[in-house]
């Protein structure tokens, strides 16, 4: 199910004195089981561009095209767009309303008009998938500590069981485990065969789980393209206040100081691997 | 982005005659003049409270493009009342739509009334477009001050005032990612009957609250870490001070106020008693 | 170090508290905690969800007072209601959202705030929010209104609230959670000037394992207790128990010690870009 982003512009109170030309002249495509990277600063554009994904904006120009239909073109229901694309906001936890997880959780489904039946196996299939206790289901999400809340709140996205799951800062706030945890679901999720596109200001996560990195600038997207290509080229990204992994900085001032190493490295492995290597080709004692 | 068209407590800095006066000042002239026009029982007293409002606009440098929006809100009330006094009003009908009758009186009437509402958009909207939140609240504070023997919390009042101002909009903004976040979820907040959208709000409502709860709570303790503890032994940076243009501008207000009660018992009401 | 006597910093003593889940249940969130903080230390407290931290920070600020044990702020004991406010002055706080904590509509009056609760003089304010404002890099926001600031700003205007009262320490609960990289870096830039300048104690409470980089002295609690205590380098250098704790060691520090293990002759401790370059390159070069 592709979703095809032509000349996407959105300005914020058209034709007042306070306008704002949020993002503009945007095109993009994103194929069945991509994991993509959002990345940009603050004000760059990406939560408007994610709320186009599934028509919660109407673009001011341009169009988005899912599976070959633009969906603000006569009768298409977008109930059953944001039925496919699932759009998983920052701090999801302050949507959470109902008495009990399990109600929360099948807000959705609901919405959907699913079965009763059908509700609840979606509710318990998502639950799995987020790794959330079953006992929890009959709990006030109000009692549950911060993670565990984020993860219902996510299973709320994932009980609709959409193709294309959009994920914005879904660790923000999260301690070391809890963010561990939410990748690891988001890694299996996309393992599974979901497209995934997650907008991230921690470079390391990107580097580690995305194959392909976006990068926003003041409405702009300025770069598209493969994670190694997009994170080695560092004075590009600063200029944006962006920063590129911490390793991937070392391997450039490495090869700086000489070091025949590669500048695209984007993990502590790859960086290892590549310093060992060179040490060894230098013959340096004590590197096994 | 919902904020958009609301004026209320929406500030527009520029250096003007009426942005300097003193807020104690224009609290006061803005209740006089509320009063003055409700006294005035007819156009003459119209052309005298006019002329202030526009002399105080002008004055202020505020675009009327800027007020003129500000009234959009009130536009379906206003053609509703005078829908509603162009028909009901008994008199000579000038037309006549089945059974509905059109009268002059209630034209005259009609008119009338929205005039007054205008006027008085216009005017308190300039109070809140000239003064800004902080110094509203301010004013209200030293003039409620006095009240404060009688058991009026004039602290809290003014305290409660600029919370109410420094969160309306991060609600409005919070409201609107909300609705959003459900709408992702296949929630519906446009269509059904009556009872279906009151019942559509809940999650709209429910998480609004809580979030309002939660802010309220870190927020009590954030000023109570900075040692607030009440009105009681407080200083404020900010001093008031009346100075001579207040005065000039309290005179003029009292001179429009005179005026007004002269055209009242001068030429009487618009449309004379026993003409209906 | 000579036999000079410091002044009294932050101490807590056994400190036990229990918060209250209704009348029968209680939790505890703090299992006799004992910490001593000096004046001038840059603090950082590092542990996951529950462990305290947050509690514990609030004890310093006696907006927690203990429920065993005793908290000293300066030589002055929390539990003493006299001195609360003076407390409150002396060691401010900074919280996490930084919207929750910013009551005025305009920044100046936001930063006047403490000072006009403890009821300094209307002309001294002015110089004070002036300052404190100019210390954080703010002053030219001074008429802005907070809603329109950036995370980063929001939480500068924060630090300046609490500056403006003259403290002798800032405690900061998780100020950078909700920041992007670049807000983050400004207050942490801001915070490390101040301590350097100014002397000001910092006790720095975040989840980036990054931002403990800035400390002189990294605190790590765990079940309400403080179960890790030192330098960066030597808390990261345990990495076994870093780990068990739920908390992990910042990818500079992971390559450095797994070059380490694979017998490349560099100190393992090592937590930062340019030093692990500097050493590698001395390496390379046999020097």
């Amino acid at each position: 199910m592709p979703i095809e982003v032509r000349n996407l512009t959105h300005t914020y109170m058209k034709g007042t004195t306070s306008e704002v030309t949020a993002i503009s002249g945007i095109d993009f495509r994103v194929d069945d089981g991509e994991f993509i990277g959002l990345i940009g600063a603050t004000g760059s554009g990406k939560s408007t561009l994610i709320q186009h994904l599934n028509g919660l904006l109407r673009p001011t120009a341009g169009n988005v095209i899912v599976d070959g239909v633009d969906i603000w073109s006569k009768g298409v229901s977008l109930k059953q767009i944001r039925r496919k694309i699932g759009l998983v906001f920052q701090y999801p936890e302050q949507q959470v309303f109902e008495e009990t997880v399990y109600d929360d959780i099948a807000f959705g489904p609901r919405n959907l008009g699913f079965s009763q039946t059908e509700t609840e196996e979606r509710v318990k299939k998502a639950c799995t998938l987020v790794g959330l206790d079953r006992d929890l289901l009959s709990r006030s999400p109000f009692e549950l500590s911060g993670g565990q809340v984020r993860r219902v709140a996510i299973a709320g996205i994932l009980a609709i069981q959409p193709k294309v799951l959009i994920l914005d800062e879904p660790t923000a706030g999260l301690d070391p485990k809890g963010r561990a945890e939410i990748l690891d679901n988001i890694k299996q999720l996309h393992e599974s065969g979901m497209t995934v596109i997650l907008v991230s200001h921690n470079m390391d996560d990107v580097a580690r789980l995305c194959e392909r990195v976006m990068v926003l600038d003041r409405g702009k997207l300025v770069a598209d393209g493969p994670a190694r290509e997009v994170f080695s080229q560092r004075e590009f990204l600063e200029s944006m206040k962006l920063k590129p992994p911490e390793v991937t900085v070392l391997m450039e001032k490495l090869r700086k100081r000489g070091w025949a190493v590669r500048n695209d490295v984007l993990t502590v492995e790859e960086a290892h691997a590549e310093i060992v290597k060179e040490l060894r080709r230098k013959g340096v004692a004590g590197a096994v | 982005m919902i904020s958009g068209g609301i004026l209320v407590g929406q500030y527009y800095p520029v250096r003007s005659f009426v942005h300097s006066l003193d807020p104690r000042a224009k609290i006061l002239i803005s209740i006089i003049f509320m009063a003055i026009l409700f006294v005035g029982n007819n156009f003459y007293a119209f052309a005298v409270t006019g002329t202030f409002a526009v002399l105080a606009v002008t004055l202020s440098r505020i675009p009327w493009k800027v007020l003129i929006r500000g009234l959009r809100p009130i536009v379906f009330i206003m053609s509703f009342t005078i829908l509603l006094h162009l028909f009901l009003t008994p008199g000579h009908a000038i037309f006549q739509i089945g059974p509905l009758k059109a009268t002059l009186p209630g034209l005259i009437q009609g008119l009338f009334i929205a005039l007054r509402l205008i006027i008085l958009i216009i005017f308190t909207s300039l109070l809140t477009l000239t003064t800004s939140p902080i110094e509203l609240t301010d004013g209200l504070e030293d003039i409620l001050k006095p009240f404060s023997r009688i058991g009026v919390p004039a602290h809290e009042i003014a305290m409660m005032m600029t919370i109410a101002l420094r969160f309306i909009p991060t609600l409005l903004e919070e409201a609107d990612r909300i609705m959003k976040a459900q709408m992702a979820r296949g929630a519906d907040f446009e269509s059904g009957n009556m009872f279906q959208r009151a019942k559509s709000l809940v999650p709209l409502l429910v998480p609004l609250f809580v979030s309002a709860f939660r802010r309220a709570d870190e927020l009590a303790m954030a000023m109570e870490a900075r040692c607030y503890r009440g009105g009681e032994g407080r200083t404020r940076m900010r001093q008031l001070s009346l100075s001579a243009k207040d005065y000039y501008a309290l005179g003029l207000t009292i001179v429009m106020s005179a005026l007004v009660v002269y055209t009242r018992v001068r030429f009487g009401p618009v449309i004379p008693r026993g003409t209906v | 170090m000579t036999a000079v006597e410091k002044a009294r910093g932050l101490e807590a003593e056994g400190v036990v508290f229990r918060y209250e889940v209704d009348e029968s249940d209680k939790v505890l969130a703090l299992a006799g905690a004992d910490l001593e903080i000096s004046q001038g230390e840059f603090v950082v407290v590092l542990g996951p969800n529950g462990s305290g931290k947050s509690t514990l920070a609030k004890h310093f600020n006696a907006l927690l007072l203990p429920d065993e044990g005793d908290v000293w702020v300066f030589g002055m004991n929390t539990k003493d209601p006299e001195l609360t406010w003076e407390i409150r002055r002396s060691a401010g706080m900074v919280f996490q959202n930084p919207d929750n904590q910013l009551v005025a509509t305009v920044v100046e009056e936001d930063v006047a705030f403490g000072p006009e609760n403890l009821g300094v003089e209307p002309g001294d304010i002015r110089t004070l929010v002036a300052g404190a404002l100019k210390s954080v890099g703010m002053e030219e926001f001074h008429r802005h209104s907070p809603h329109h600031l950036s995370g980063g700003q929001k939480q500068r205007v924060a630090i300046a609230g609490i500056l403006a009262m003259k403290p002798k320490c800032i405690i900061l609960d998780e100020p950078t959670a909700m920041l992007d990289p670049s807000g983050r870096e400004e207050v942490m830039k801001t915070i490390k000037r101040l301590n350097e300048e100014m002397g000001i104690t910092v006790i720095h409470i975040t989840h980036f394992m990054d931002e403990a980089l800035y400390a002189d002295r990294v605190i790590v609690m765990d079940k309400g207790e403080i179960v890790m205590a030192g330098t960066p380098k030597e808390v990261f250098g345990q990495w076994k128990r870093v780990s068990q704790v739920g908390l992990e060691v910042p990818p500079v520090g992971q390559l450095s010690r797994r070059l380490w293990s694979s017998g490349v002759n560099i100190d393992p401790g090592i937590l930062t870009v340019d030093e692990l370059v500097d050493e590698l390159c001395r390496l390379k070069s046999g020097i």
